[in-house]
């Protein structure tokens, strides 16, 4: 009978998982390792032979086949290296565990040459499923313990080196792992603060709008007027990551491989690429699939400044994460969907020279009207809050009382948060920008006067249906930050004051 | 041969002009006795029977399409002064039949909310005064006038520049479509002619001839609606305007009008609270200065603590409106 030896695997950022069998069978020599593995698991033959002659134990001279189970799913990466090494060591008796149920552990880890463990990515979605699959144990580089260690009620056994494992196997021997260092939670992105922001204060306003009510928000304005200032500034004010978000979130960055540049824990992403990224960096791609950008944003921000100047297929491809709250990159090796719940944050110059309205303008109005559809109006249908910003004049002193900074705007946006948790415990979403069409019924209702005026502006400013329902839900996070139940007509004139871009039609007939 | 082909037949017919056409028709007191006339004693150079294929052509899509004709016998039966030179032989319409009991409106694209306002008040009185609307196509003081009769119920009709098969501008199908089932569409063109800038002319000038009276709410003095005052002027029309302020860009041509005595003022105001909205502090200070919000709630902030519902207040009244630079400006005159 084959030895049998549990792992797991993942797909996007679900884990699944996977029996290891090992068989030795007569025959020449070869180690055929079966199921769908790619270049890097059929190269685990090699990595396998030179750990267990590094440690003085045989690999055997006969026909080896290793079947990675269930064998129709492709799979991919260098964690299968230990269980199929344990696997190994089982089927040719060169160990003999001690009290150990194999179908109560799993075994994740890259080997080295010398029998040393590596980290690989995705183990945080791969712990996050042994605990699923009610394993009690996962055997893992010590490496990774850190990132494992999000996940709670699971024995986690962190090994440096294949010898440290066989001891733990047969003498039942093991070293615990030191605490890590936690950061102090403080980092670069929240140690800014709006205090620094003059002259915006109408403007903040919106911005605890979008971060209360997870809305999109779209400012519009000349060169130096803020723009980037007010975006930068937004994790400041937003509430820390739940335990379930945490997880979600370092799922993603575990799977791109990037969970060291995810600084602080609890922080929200906050992902701004460079105007010249590729549409497949920022929506996902590759040859296996991985998460994009957006998907690195999850349950934070993607700021895409000069939003304009993004190439054209990749603002076009953002369309279906604003609305799906989730990207699905296909490729020949690998179809995955990765969750895309972000703020998304713009910032564009009102004109090609930015400096429209002013004598400096140098664009002509066709100018204008180009630059301006380069992102198409579906786009910008989906941004709830589209603001112009003026040029700040610095030397006008700021009245007493009104600088607004980061704590108070914090303190507003955790408490809406707060509300909206309550109001949609018993859904599946979070925030308001979320409501479907029912949810917007059931808990937005307005009332003779409200449904009234916004008939007229509905008419007036030719809105369409998805502009209509986005009015209304950001009206509905306007009434939360007032605590109050109900929407009333101040919170739908809030609303229709967020998108300006809409009203320029409004002065013609 | 039908009474209505021959008619198209006359008015298509290439190698004469109007007044020569109406002379014949004096003469021989139908189209189709001019058309049993020989070639010959009609000394015509090119005349042939592609020009009765073309009339039959014109009548039978136009049947399908829903497309009357309107003669020259209809209008008098109706009612209009139609014996002036330029009035045409054929008139093509879709819906009511042309009412001759009307009032032209017409005025700038770039309407402003002040004109937007008189253009309410002018339709109000003439509904009290039973009159037909009638107003081009185009977008600002005439579509506002069009929907608006539609709105009271009162008889609108538009004047194109082109085939009543189609719609130019396109944007405003569903304007034509309401027309069609509750108004009355005109046009001096057959199915199919497409609009040209000497079709604009013709157009005005058949506006200005079908209408007793023509009233120009709001042009400045590059408009292209003074024209049409000026033809009216010229049939011997009405042409009323209302009285803008002396330095007003907008209502420049209003003024002009006055002036050269081709136009006379109309009483028309505006209702008070309309017209308290437009004297409003903010409203005025946005006619000297476009401002940004946040210029506002500077400039306004402490007097006005509620300067977020005052200006979507105004905003609602389309006294004021964000213009593509994202400042408020002020839609008077």
């Amino acid at each position: 009978m084959a030895s049998q030896i549990k792992t797991i695997g993942i797909n996007g950022i679900v884990g699944y998982v996977i029996d290891v069998q090992v068989k030795v069978l007569g025959g020449p020599f070869t180690m055929n390792i079966v199921g769908l593995g790619d270049a890097a698991i059929k190269e685990a033959r090699d990595r396998i032979e030179s750990a267990l002659i590094h440690l003085d134990l045989r690999f055997p001279r006969k026909k080896i086949v290793v079947n990675l189970s269930p064998s129709d799913i492709k799979k991919s990466g260098t964690s299968f290296d230990l269980p199929m090494l344990i696997g190994l060591l089982m089927e040719t008796e060169q160990i003999t565990p001690i009290d150990v149920n194999f179908n109560n552990i799993a075994f994740i880890g890259e080997v080295g040459l010398n029998g040393e463990l590596n980290h690989t990515r995705g183990i945080l979605p791969m712990v996050v499923e042994a605990k699923h699959s009610g394993f009690k144990k996962v055997v893992l580089p010590r490496d990774s313990i850190d990132e494992a260690s999000l996940v709670k009620d699971i024995e986690l056994l962190g090994f440096a080196t294949l010898h440290d494992v066989l001891l733990w196997l047969e003498k039942s021997v093991y070293q615990p792992f030191l605490e890590f260092n936690k950061t102090n939670g403080k980092t670069e992105s929240t140690k800014l603060d709006y205090s620094d922001v003059k002259g915006h204060n109408h403007i903040l306003e919106f911005v605890a709008i979008a971060a209360s009510g997870n809305h999109n928000m779209l400012l519009i304005g000349p060169p130096g007027c803020g723009k980037s200032m007010i975006a930068k500034r937004i994790p400041s004010i937003l509430p820390p990551l739940s335990d379930t978000e945490t997880l979600e979130v370092l799922a993603i960055h575990s799977v791109a491989g990037n969970l060291k540049q995810h600084h602080g824990r609890n922080d929200r992403p906050f992902r701004a690429p460079h105007y010249n990224t590729s549409s497949n960096a920022i929506i996902g791609g590759g040859n296996y699939a991985m998460p994009g950008e957006i998907s690195l944003a999850h349950n934070g921000v993607l700021f895409l400044d000069e939003m304009p100047e993004f190439s054209r297929q990749t603002i076009e491809a953002l369309r279906q994460p604003l609305e799906d709250q989730c990207v699905t990159v296909t490729r020949v090796k690998q179809t995955n969907t990765y969750p895309a719940n972000f703020i998304l944050l713009g910032a564009m110059n009102p004109c090609p020279c930015g400096y429209s309205g002013s004598s400096k303008c140098i664009c002509s109005p066709h100018e204008i009207i180009r630059y301006r559809k380069r992102i198409s109006g579906p786009v910008y249908d989906r941004i709830d809050i589209q603001k112009f910003l003026s040029s700040v004049d610095l030397f006008q002193s700021e009245p007493s009382g009104h600088a607004i900074d980061s704590r108070t705007l914090a303190t507003i946006v955790k408490r809406t948060r707060e509300i909206q948790r309550k109001r949609f415990a018993n859904e599946s979403i979070r925030t308001n920008s979320q409501m479907n069409n029912a949810q917007i019924l059931k808990y937005c209702k307005l009332d003779r006067e409200s449904t009234d005026y916004l008939r007229t502006a509905f008419e007036r400013f030719s809105f369409s249906a998805r502009a209509y329902h986005s009015i209304i839900k950001v009206a509905r996070t306007a009434a939360d930050i007032r605590q109050s139940e109900e929407i009333e007509i101040q919170d739908i004139r809030t609303a229709l004051m967020a998108r300006d871009l809409d009203k320029e039609t409004g002065g013609r007939y | 041969m039908k009474e209505k082909v021959a008619w198209i037949w006359l008015h298509e017919l290439k190698g004469l002009i109007l007044s020569q056409k109406k002379q014949l028709l004096e003469l021989y007191q139908t189209p189709l006795a001019i058309y049993n006339l020989p070639v010959e004693s009609l000394q015509i150079r090119g005349v042939d029977s592609l020009a009765l294929e073309y009339a039959e052509e014109i009548y039978e899509k136009s049947a399908q399409m829903g497309v009357e004709i309107f003669t020259l016998e209809d209008a008098h039966r109706a009612g209009f002064e139609a014996s002036h030179k330029l009035w045409p032989l054929v008139i093509y319409y879709r819906g009511n039949p042309p009412n001759s009991h009307s009032v032209a409106l017409i005025g700038t694209r770039d309407l402003s909310a002040m004109g937007y306002y008189f253009v309410e008040e002018i339709l109000e009185k003439m509904r009290r005064e039973d009159n037909n609307v009638y107003a081009g196509f185009a977008s600002g003081v005439e579509k506002v006038a069009l929907e608006g009769a539609l709105i009271k119920k009162m008889p609108a009709t538009a004047v194109l520049t082109h085939g009543l098969e189609t719609c130019y501008p396109k944007r405003q199908l569903r304007l034509m479509g309401k027309l069609i089932e509750h108004g009355t569409l005109i046009s001096p063109f057959p199915i199919g002619a497409t609009p040209n800038k000497y079709a604009f002319v013709m157009r005005n000038q058949l506006l200005a001839l079908m209408t007793k009276q023509t009233i120009l709410v709001e042009a400045s003095l590059t408009s292209n609606a003074l024209s049409i005052a000026q033809w009216a002027h010229m049939y011997d029309r009405t042409v009323l305007t209302i009285k803008g302020p002396p330095k007003s860009v907008k209502c420049a041509g209003n003024n002009a009008l006055l002036k050269s005595k081709i136009a006379m003022p109309i009483d028309v105001r505006l209702q008070q609270d309309i017209s308290l909205h437009f004297y409003h502090k903010v409203a005025q200070r946005l006619k000297i200065e476009p401002m940004c919000f946040d210029q506002i709630i500077q400039t306004f902030g402490t007097e006005y603590p509620d300067i977020t519902s005052l200006v979507l207040m105004l905003e609602h009244n389309r006294i004021v409106s964000l213009n593509s630079l994202g400042k408020w400006v002020y839609n008077g005159w």
